[in-house]
């Protein structure tokens, strides 16, 4: 055989064996690719199940929720027919009273087996006076299950998406492998010349894909653990069922349950919204200048991190946009830009919502473009008034007020430009359309007040301003120290002179009333603007110094009060008839009466106001005794008859037990047809002023009026 | 080289040629097999997926019925209070004030003649009242009782389907696991079959025949599921 021969017969055992080798690699990758496919194929089904698990649990968990909240309000119905039946009791003649208190306590007993059928109660853990937004809690809890199948659906959707990738690939690789199969084939039937091409070529193909199988092979998608979608689950429980701005335990808590999910799987996108969320939830009002530099470096890296994993949404660009413009305020300025950026992102998705366009127009004004600031906040008026019922309107204008108080603290350069955006933003939504600030109002001599409940602005005069054709808006915020002012949207926006009599002159809002879930004013400094067709025509301070306390309020008597936290509901409800809170010891608290007028005898229905107040309160003060501690009155103060909860012709009167003082109040609202009577008790030196620490809850006392 | 060589050469090659026809026949059979395996999986893990979600369904619509029953504990439980209460009233008045005690039976009857009326539409559960007149529901025992109730749900075993997928899935693997062992085989024999001079074919062979044996021997058993 000659050379040439004895070569190509070499090249063509080469070839051959290449074949061999090709096909035993296609078989090898073939089997894996039948493997990831089974594997993405169950996690496919696996999340199917997970999300018919979510629906069933969520159905399951709500409806047994909904039917303890059935027995818990039948046990509140219950007890409101007590109530009603000891009302009548009172002023019924004797045979009567003794059938209306057999009626009370067949009721109060009824009550006392329906709160055995549920673990809802008044002091529960889920219970109103756990719950600022009861039953908001305990319907979030019953949600945990739902969560964690979520996020175990996720998981699944995980795993599924990473086993068809490794798929994918293997296909990928048996085609290069097909290819190398076909060359080889080929070349055996071809000169030598194209043959040595067409092997060689075959060959790089087959070691590419023998190598890029083993590096595959090699790589298999991580497990994740079920406790990640616990964790999560229980995050999202903690998040819920804590009050924005109220629960800083519970947030911290959700932070922690996030943490530990992402630390078990660093894939979940949902822990990282989860936690940006918490974060920003635990500052009053979502206000993010509020929140710690190194706690909003982490948001913003929750909320990039969100994105990157794919949960891109309009309200994530805006928390980002938020975020970034605070974190700017502290000595970061070139954030204003990014913050700026990703305004402009969130106003692509969502080109109705106002604060999206409100976030780019306070980045521009941070970053020095006033003039592209002014025509960001003229896009944001109009989009503000386009869309708003004037309570929402007044949302966005309060958030944009504290936006340019927050950043007035780290620009002071930009004063009058900030003093000149606020003039326009309030005269323009208050107007209804986008409007230069003019005239020359004043209000120069303003006085704020501030209860525990309300705000309210006296002047003793004012120039240049004509009720019905200028327009009014009246700004209030709110600063805790060493903190920026933070607007009040509940008690803030446009004042109208036919439904305020007292204006020019004074003017009271009931932030409790119109809050929600309700607040009450803390300690701090309180700011009112007033804006006259946009206008800045006055202002004034005040500061009060009342320590956190608690908003309650009973619709069906028809009062609010703030109270110290601890206190409780009193075992001596009567639902629509008196309600109570005492604090644990019992020594300190405070009881809300509502007496229907019609069910008063003629005799006292035909008293004067003031007459009728003055009985009415003795009478509920004697009968009520056993209320107070040691349940015996020991003695009474000369009556007073001045203006109180509210509403002209009311009594109040202080009534001695031993070791304390109940300082009572009765007025009537004949509108309601009502008769309001309040104790608030304590020990004497609590009543003492200045700094007694009942005064703030005789103060709050107020009849609750929807709205505010 | 000699003749007899030659001739002894050529009916090596010819004999693991006729074993590359057989490997290569065994190799398709195998592919058909391990075909078949995957459409008994898919199928099976179809009709799992079919037999849970039937089974949720029925499950979440008891569930919801169970609910019905559950809202009626509580004016159950006020009906039965409210009857023991007022019963105990009338005999505090009997003697002072017989017209009151009077009232207070009549109103007694017509909670029970309501607690009565409640009881009957109680369908999922009968509810209990212990010696302290405080009603119980068992809940899971409702459940029960109505999943009792529909045949379909106790015929649907998504479980064991399941179960039989995931042994189809496993089956199609090790078919294609003795596919690449026949590959395997077809490797040594093509190389035995190519090294027509080289001693080495021998092994080749060898090995080639092993690979042989060994597929013809696994594939009888993953079929029959031993393995």
């Amino acid at each position: 055989m000659s050379a040439e021969g004895r070569a190509s017969g070499r090249a063509h055992l080469v070839v051959t064996i290449g074949i061999a080798v090709t096909t035993v690699a296609v078989a090898l990758v073939g089997f894996l690719e039948v493997r990831a496919n089974s594997r993405s194929d169950e996690a496919a089904q696996t999340a199917q199940q997970r999300s018919v698990q979510t629906m069933a649990s969520l159905l399951k968990a709500q409806e047994q929720t909904k039917v303890n909240y059935e027995q818990f309000l039948r046990a509140e119905e219950q007890r409101t027919q007590a109530g009603s039946a000891f009302q009548e009791s009172v002023f019924a003649p004797a045979g009567e009273k003794e059938l209306l208190r057999l009626v009370q306590e067949r009721w109060q007993r009824l009550a006392s087996k329906s709160e055995r059928l549920t673990p809802i109660g008044p002091n529960s853990e889920d219970g109103p006076n756990r719950d600022r937004r009861f039953p908001r809690a305990m319907f979030s809890r019953a949600s945990a299950d739902a969560n964690r199948y979520q996020a175990l659906q996720d998981v699944a959707n995980h795993e599924n998406s990473a086993w068809e990738a490794r798929a994918t690939k293997f296909t990928a690789i048996l085609t290069l492998l097909a290819v190398a199969l076909y060359l080889f084939g080929f070349a055996l039937a071809v000169p030598r010349r194209v043959l040595t091409l067409f092997g060689t070529a075959g060959a790089a193909l087959l070691v590419t894909g023998i190598a890029w199988a083993g590096a595959v092979a090699a790589s298999p998608p991580a497990s994740i653990p079920d406790s990640a979608a616990t964790e999560y689950s229980q995050g999202e429980v903690a998040l819920e069922t804590s009050t924005i701005g109220f629960d800083a335990a519970g947030f911290r808590d959700s932070i922690a349950h996030f943490t530990r999910a992402i630390d078990e799987w660093p894939g979940l996108a949902r822990a990282y919204l989860g936690r940006a969320n918490a974060r920003l939830s635990s500052a009053p009002q979502v206000q993010a200048s509020l929140i710690p530099p190194n706690d909003l470096k982490t948001v913003i890296s929750d909320l990039d991190r969100a994105v990157d994993l794919g949960l891109e949404s309009g309200l994530v660009y805006e928390q980002l946009a938020g975020s970034e413009f605070s974190l700017a305020l502290h000595g970061q300025p070139d954030l204003y830009g990014h913050a700026a950026a990703h305004a402009r992102k969130a106003i692509e998705i969502v080109p109705r919502d106002p604060v999206a366009r409100y976030s780019l127009a306070i980045s521009l004004l941070g970053a020095g473009d006033v003039d592209g600031a002014e025509a960001a906040y003229r896009d944001a008026i109009q989009a503000t008034i386009a869309n708003g019922e004037p309570q929402v309107e007044e949302q966005w204008v309060a958030g944009a007020m504290s936006d340019f108080e927050a950043l007035r603290g780290a620009r002071p350069d930009l004063g009058s430009a900030i003093d000149r955006m606020k003039e326009f933003v309030v005269g323009s939504v208050a107007a209804g359309s986008v409007v230069e600030p003019h005239g020359a109002a004043s209000f120069p001599a303003v006085q704020a007040q501030v209860t525990p409940t309300s705000v309210a602005w006296a002047s003793p005069g004012e120039t240049g301003y004509t009720p019905g054709s200028d327009v009014l808006s009246v700004q209030w915020y709110a600063r805790a120290a060493g903190n920026p002012w933070i607007g009040l949207p509940e008690v803030s926006g446009p004042v109208d002179p036919r439904a305020e009599p007292g204006l020019p002159h004074y003017s009271a809002r009931n932030l409790t009333s119109s809050s929600t879930p309700p607040r009450c004013l803390g300690g701090g400094d309180y700011r009112v603007e007033l804006y006259v067709n946009g206008h800045l025509a006055g202002s004034a301070q005040a500061s009060v110094g009342y320590g956190s306390l608690r908003a309650s309020i009973d619709r069906a008597l028809n009062l609010e009060v703030c109270r110290p936290e601890d206190w409780q509901f009193s075992k001596h409800d009567l639902p629509g008839f008196r309600q109570g809170f005492v604090s644990r010891d019992g020594s300190r608290g405070v009881y809300l009466v509502r007496y229907d007028l019609s069910l008063l005898p003629a005799r006292l229905r035909e008293l004067p106001t003031s007459q009728l107040t003055e009985a009415l309160l003795d009478s509920t003060a004697s009968t009520s005794a056993f209320l107070l501690p040691g349940g015996k009155l020991t003695g009474r103060t000369a009556v007073q008859h001045q203006p109180s909860l509210g509403l002209p012709g009311s009594t109040q009167r202080s009534y001695g037990y031993a070791g304390g003082l109940a300082y009572g109040q009765c007025a009537i609202d004949e509108q309601d047809k009502a008769a309001l009577v309040t104790f608030v008790f304590g020990p004497q030196t609590a009543f003492a002023q200045p700094g007694g620490s009942l005064i703030p809850v005789v103060l709050s006392l107020s009849e609750y009026r929807s709205g505010g | 080289m000699t003749a007899t060589t030659e001739e002894g050469s050529s009916r090596f090659r010819l004999a693991i040629g006729g074993l590359i026809v057989l490997v290569s026949i065994l190799g398709a059979g195998v592919a058909w097999s391990a075909s078949i395996s995957s459409t008994d999986s898919s199928d099976l893990n179809q009709r799992a997926q079919q037999e849970y979600l039937l089974r949720q369904q029925i499950l979440t619509s008891a569930e919801a019925a169970v609910g019905e029953d559950l809202r009626r504990v509580g004016a159950y439980q006020e009906q039965v209070s409210a009857e023991e209460i007022l019963r105990e009233q009338a005999e505090r008045f009997r003697r002072s004030n017989p017209d009151v005690a009077a009232i207070l039976d009549e109103q007694a009857q017509g909670q029970a003649a309501l607690r009565r009326t409640t009881a009957y539409f109680f369908f999922a559960a009968a509810p209990r009242v212990s010696a302290d007149g405080t009603v119980s529901y068992d809940r899971r025992q409702a459940v029960d009782n109505l999943l009792a109730q529909y045949v379909v749900y106790q015929q649907l075993h998504p479980a064991a389907t399941r179960a039989a997928a995931n042994d189809a899935n496993a089956k199609y693997r090790r078919t294609v696991a003795v596919g690449i062992v026949f590959a395997l085989a077809l490797f040594f024999l093509t190389l035995a079959e190519v090294l027509a001079t080289s001693r080495l074919r021998y092994h080749f062979a060898a090995a080639g025949v092993v690979a042989l044996v060994a597929g013809s021997t696994l594939w009888p058993l993953v079929e029959a599921r031993v393995l």
